[in-house]
């Protein structure tokens, strides 16, 4: 029998006898984070495409969600912040080696862009609106007229916030579940479904929602294949790897992955937006909400798992 | 720091001499004693480490830092700058000796190597009050220092090399 | 219960007045402000001001310290003196978390009178002078009625000696310290009657140089005597072979070349066994044992049947390895030393299991011999000068004389039992001092103790911290702890003789005082000035240094004086022993004379029955026993103990690494609280381990109350030892109970 224990009674809160240092903040971000890229991808997408007029939930009604989202995940970021007066230090430099400073200054570059994107919308949607200031209206004819420029910066930049939150997680190597390089495609993949899935759940256009099901059943299957292919990498990696792969193959977290994240979450919106291809009437809530579901219990689940994988001990 | 395993007896003076030195709030400890026991009675053989922060010199948690507090400073030591930290949590995540804690105040705590002894000529308070004299601290690119005597001819090994991380604290078996 | 004395569990107090200590609510509550979470409130400076001198108190050992303050006069922390030879300025866990043992707000803050109050008994604070008052009193009249004589004192620590000397201007020489019956009593006398003195405090073994040491049982590196543990390292690093023999695979067994895994109750077979081989193979020293020893052909007639094979039948160790360690210890003599332990109050036969070590070490000659046992000396300081003390009736030697004719000291149980009245007693104690010793926890056999402590007219205790024996006293005064006051001159016999200066680091807090203030108190009010010829103890102790050659004054600069040696610190040739024949008496005839075995002869001990595990115990390096418990630096490092059970024994048991459970001994009595379980392969199948001095029962040490299960309390059954009175402790077994299961029979 191998025992090993502390001699000295360590037990510092939040790191023993778990670490458990990040909470529901984290894992609401990354999801909120992933989102917003999602639905900012394939607005970008579709206006460099020239299919904007065709895809009106796409780059229109799904983004005005998305500054709340943004603004809702750098809240949740800020309160797991546990030193607060001095949040602004994130804003003093770059560091290139740390995802954490890339992901406060593309969320500072993000969020204005959508800010601006959703409100050079905002009279389209609501023909009443009148802008305050004349300058206000001056900009908004110059955003509308760049959109295809502005559209190419967006989707580079959606493409950094979805993929960075899993890069985030991936470069921790003292957390074996989080250190695979696999985990930013993964969430960049998650990210782009759980957009797919709101925007097909905004549109009212049949063709649009046809077409975002098709996308977002093409993101599932890759997401599959690259969940299969995350195991496969634990399980062929070192001891702590093969130990945290173990959490979900057989430990705690084994039916809150499979049933409630993969099955309820992955496959089943997959197999209902198949039978919506089909034919079958599908009310599209059902798909879009098991989806969002899925990807938000997905990071809590990976957030709480992967702070319990450890080196030592 | 070099630290012999075969005459620590797990008393854990560091523990508490670092406690009292760095005015460390009770419940929280920058350093710990480790017991590793294998075998089956009778055929038992034991393992003791007084741990704490490797001060790695390729240290993940510099890496990750977002604004800089987390910092290499002079002599190898890893030191958080608080009045940087953010307490975002990234460094304590990418530890693979979960040597960080999150100090009351806000700011990411650890073993500084008692940098404000070490300045003033000392050596570290766990260093100094050892019972059994176990643990060496000094300067490894000097030949003749005694840490480097003594790792010349003692074998020795660190925790997690496989988390390339390059710890500075040896255990001489 | 319808007792004289009611235990008083929970703080009483009336209405206004300092509360004893935080209450267990707020404790519980978990609601503790950052500023509590430190020793010092928030926004004190860190910067060292100046450092007083002193020596620790938290164990006997007395490692001599600097305490270091801040400009406000408050304790920053407490480093060792580097000129003290005896921690070489590095103190133990426990001395370098003895301030929190100075911070620990449950202390005990002003003196408490027992009052009955609606037919309750409870507590009352007071004054100084009442409490004083009424201690003076209630001596006088014991006196009156009954004669100085039954004042009995029951002491450990530095306080002990004012006590014993108050008691002794009183008229009474009757005071036992727990360290004699319950500890090492059966080792100072068997080696008395070997060698002609003791092996002392601390222990004359010359680690440091030492080739290859024995431990019978010794958990050097557990028990934290500092300056063994220091030689021990450094014995290390000279490659010593270190030989352990213990069911348990302590610290010390994981650093040993042998570790010799014995069935509990057996070590003196293997003694017995291992003095044959030295002696059939003819390994031991000739030309010393011809020289300094007597009896040697007794003992070899002795021995002659007692061979490997037939302590392999008692020990479970294969004979080829005791043939292999013996031969082993033999040939790195002089240098090699078979440790005396320390405690050693197991089966109730210790003294002559200690008399077999004694030989042994005989065996290898290594009296005397670097790398054996140093001739020890102390510096000559002569007491401060006082009157001739009055020569009392009968003091304890007439309460054991005939039970226990070899006890040297004072037996702690023997005045216990004598405090109980009976038809054959004819020296009934009548009341008792306690200073600095929780007796509910360190003496076993708690229904004797209840039943003293019934009969008694008049108790006193005197201590830091509301432990255990408080709640059976009459007056309880506060001493102040050894940060605030002034003790006598350490002198502790060693290879260089040296003294320490201990002084106040602080003005003592809340109602609290110091020892020598309390004793002088009462002294004046019983008479006895002349007894107490000072203002303030800095006079005894100045005059005392200037007596040596140094003064208060220096001292206070310097903290530790080393002095050279009058003696030779080893010696050659033929010794003068200090026994009748003047030589080593393998045979004892003081022994035979007393009806006792001379020479060690294996007796069988009783074994656990089935179910039930043997309860061994032993101490944790970083905790003094139930002293430390509440400490907060140090509950920082061990909270509770836990009981160790082999991984079998938990399959069978159904036990995993944690389960909380209590214990139920032989006797039927059950642990007032749980114990974790830790699962371990380093406990034998038939014994379980604990770690002694948790389980505390009063709820006033908020921190330490219900934390861990107390070994006492389990300690039920005491084998009593026939030489000197020790109370063997080893011979408890015990079952698991559920924790589930407990709560149900919980009313």
């Amino acid at each position: 029998m191998k025992e090993e224990l502390f001699l000295s009674g360590r037990m510092n809160p939040n790191i023993d006898p778990y670490l458990n240092i990040w909470h529901w903040q984290i894992p609401l971000y990354l999801f909120l984070g992933g989102l917003a890229a999602g639905i900012l991808f394939f607005a970008a997408l579709y206006t460099i495409r020239g299919k904007a007029h065709l895809m009106p939930a796409t780059v229109k009604w799904a983004t005005f969600l998305v500054p709340a989202a943004l603004v809702l995940g750098l809240i949740s970021l800020f309160l797991d912040l546990k030193h607060k007066p001095f949040f602004w230090q994130l804003y003093t430099t770059i560091r290139f080696e740390s995802p954490m400073s890339w992901g406060a200054w593309v969320l500072m570059l993000v969020t204005p862009l959508s800010f601006i994107w959703s409100a050079s919308y905002l009279r389209e949607t609501v023909p009443s609106w009148k802008w305050r200031y004349r300058w206000l209206e001056s900009f908004e004819s110059w955003v509308i007229k760049n959109r295809p420029g502005l559209s190419w910066a967006m989707i580079v930049l959606a493409v950094i916030l979805g993929i960075y939150t899993g890069i985030l997680l991936s470069a921790f190597n003292a957390r074996p579940l989080w250190n695979a390089s696999i985990l930013g495609p993964l969430f960049l993949v998650s990210g782009l479904s759980t957009g797919a899935a709101v925007i097909m759940w905004l549109s009212k256009d049949p063709a649009e929602r046809k077409l975002m099901s098709k996308i977002d059943l093409m993101l599932i299957g890759i997401e599959l294949f690259l969940i299969v292919h995350l195991f496969m990498g634990f399980l062929a990696s070192t001891a702590v790897q093969i130990d945290a792969a173990g959490l979900f193959l057989g430990g705690q977290f084994t039916l809150g992955f499979w049933v409630f994240v993969v099955l309820l979450g992955i496959i089943v919106p997959g197999i209902l937006e198949i039978m919506e291809i089909r034919g079958y009437h599908i009310p599209v809530a059902v798909p879009a909400i098991l989806i969002l579901y899925g990807g938000l219990l997905f990071r809590f689940i990976m957030v709480e798992a992967g702070q319990i994988t450890r080196y030592l001990y | 720091m070099a630290i012999d395993v075969k005459k620590c007896v797990g008393c854990s003076d560091c523990v508490v001499a670092c406690q009292v030195e760095n005015n460390v709030h009770h419940g929280y400890c920058r350093d710990w004693v480790t017991e590793t026991i294998n075998g089956t009675y009778p055929q038992l053989e034991t393992e003791i480490r007084s741990e704490r922060c490797n001060h790695c010199d390729n240290a993940p948690c510099v890496r990750c830092c977002p604004t800089g507090a987390s910092h290499i400073a002079d002599g190898g030591i890893v030191l958080v700058t608080a009045r940087k930290c953010i307490g975002c949590g990234a460094c304590i995540q990418s530890c693979p000796y979960d040597a960080r804690y999150s100090h009351p105040d806000g700011h990411v705590d650890k073993c500084t190597f008692c940098a404000h002894r070490v300045e003033a000529g000392q050596q570290p308070a766990c260093v100094a009050v050892c019972p059994t004299s176990c643990m060496y601290f000094g300067d490894i690119d000097n030949p003749y220092s005694d840490i480097s005597q003594i790792m010349k001819v003692r074998k020795w090994k660190v925790l997690a090399p496989e988390a390339g991380t390059r710890p500075q604290i040896f255990y001489l078996l | 219960m319808n007792t004289r004395r009611d235990f008083i569990r929970i703080s009483t107090l009336a209405a206004g007045g300092v509360a004893l200590g935080l209450t267990p609510l707020k404790f519980l509550s978990g609601s503790r402000s950052r500023e509590e979470l430190l020793d010092l409130p928030a926004g004190s400076s860190r910067e060292i001001y100046r450092r007083i001198p002193s020596y620790c108190e938290v164990c006997f050992w007395k490692c001599a310290s600097w305490v270091y303050t801040n400009s406000d006069n408050q304790i920053l922390k407490v480093l060792g003196n580097e000129d003290d030879p005896l921690c070489n300025g590095r103190l133990c866990p426990r001395g370098t978390g003895g301030i929190g043992m100075y911070h620990d707000e449950d202390r005990l803050k002003t003196p408490l009178i027992r009052v009955q109050k609606n037919g309750k008994q409870e507590y009352r604070e007071a004054g100084w002078d009442e409490a004083l008052d009424l201690i003076a009193s209630r001596m006088k009249e014991i006196k009156a009625k009954y004669g100085a004589e039954s004042m009995a004192l029951f002491n450990h620590g530095c306080s002990g000696p004012f006590f014993a000397h108050l008691l002794h201007a009183f008229g009474s020489e009757n005071n036992a310290a727990p360290s004699f019956a319950q500890c090492r009593g059966a080792r100072d006398v068997a080696y008395i009657h070997t060698y002609g003195t003791i092996p002392g405090s601390p222990e004359i073994t010359d680690i440091r140089d030492c080739r290859c040491m024995v431990l019978i049982g010794s958990h050097l590196g557990e028990n934290m005597h500092n300056t063994q543990v220091q030689e021990l390292a450094e014995a290390i690093d000279q490659g010593i072979t270190l030989i352990t023999v213990d069911p348990r695979f302590s610290t010390v067994a994981g650093k040993s070349k042998y570790w010799l895994p014995i069935k509990p109750a057996t070590d003196l077979a293997l003694l017995l066994a291992w003095i044959h081989v030295i002696i059939e193979e003819e390994l031991y020293d000739k030309d010393f044992v011809k020289l300094n020893t007597t009896g040697f052909d007794q003992l070899k007639s002795h021995v002659s049947s007692m061979t490997p094979e037939w302590a392999y039948g008692i020990t479970t160790l294969e004979p080829a390895l005791i043939r292999l360690t013996a031969r082993e210890m033999a040939r790195a003599a002089p240098a090699s030393i078979v440790h005396p332990g320390r405690h050693v109050a197991w089966y109730g036969d210790d003294t002559q299991r200690s008399r077999a070590i004694a030989i042994l070490n005989a065996l290898l000659g290594n009296w005397g011999k670097r790398g054996g046992f140093y001739v020890p000396e102390k510096v000559a300081i002569p007491d401060f000068p006082c009157p001739d003390y009055p020569k009392p009736a009968w003091n304890f030697h007439d309460i054991h004389l005939q039970k226990y004719p070899l006890a040297e000291e004072s037996i702690t149980n023997a005045l216990i039992e004598a405090s109980i009245p009976s038809a054959d007693n004819h020296h009934q104690i009548r009341g008792w001092i306690v200073s600095g010793t929780n007796m509910p926890e360190a003496i076993p056999d708690k229904q004797l103790f209840l039943k003293a402590v019934d009969s008694l007219e008049f108790i006193v205790v005197v201590d830091t911290m509301p432990m255990e024996i408080t709640g059976y006293a009459d007056v309880v005064l506060p001493e102040c702890t050894y940060f605030e006051r002034y003790d006598d001159i350490r002198n502790s016999a060693f290879r260089e003789p040296s003294i320490a200066l201990r002084m106040p680091a602080a003005e003592p807090k809340y109602e609290s005082r110091a020892a020598w203030w309390i004793t002088k108190q009462i002294g004046e009010r019983l008479g006895l000035h002349d007894y107490f010829a000072y203002d303030h103890y800095e006079e005894v102790i100045d005059w005392q240094l200037k007596q040596v050659g140094t003064s208060l004054d220096e001292m206070k600069e310097k903290g530790v004086m080393r002095f050279s040696r009058n003696k030779d610190v080893y010696l050659e040739g033929e010794i003068k022993f200090n026994t009748p024949s003047g030589k080593i008496e393998l045979y004892s005839a003081a022994f035979e004379a007393a009806g006792l075995d001379p020479l060690p002869v294996y007796t069988a001990h009783p074994e656990p029955p089935a179910g039930y595990y043997r309860l061994i115990y032993g101490r944790a390096p970083m905790h003094t026993f139930s002293r430390t418990a509440n400490n907060q630096n140090l509950i920082d490092l061990m909270p509770e103990n836990a009981v160790w059970v082999n991984p079998k024994v938990a399959g069978i048991e159904g036990l995993k690494n944690g389960d909380r459970v209590y214990l139920k001994n032989q006797d039927g009595i059950r642990s007032s609280f749980t114990v974790s379980v830790r699962v371990t392969e380093r406990i034998r199948w038939d014994s379980v381990y604990m770690v002694h001095g948790f389980g505390h029962s009063k709820k006033e040490l908020t921190k330490a109350y219900g934390r861990g299960a107390s070994t006492t309390e389990l300690i039920t059954r005491v084998m009593v030892d026939p030489a000197m009175g020790g109370t063997g402790m080893r011979g408890n077994f015990v079952m698991f109970v559920r924790e589930e299961e407990g709560k149900e029979v919980e009313i």
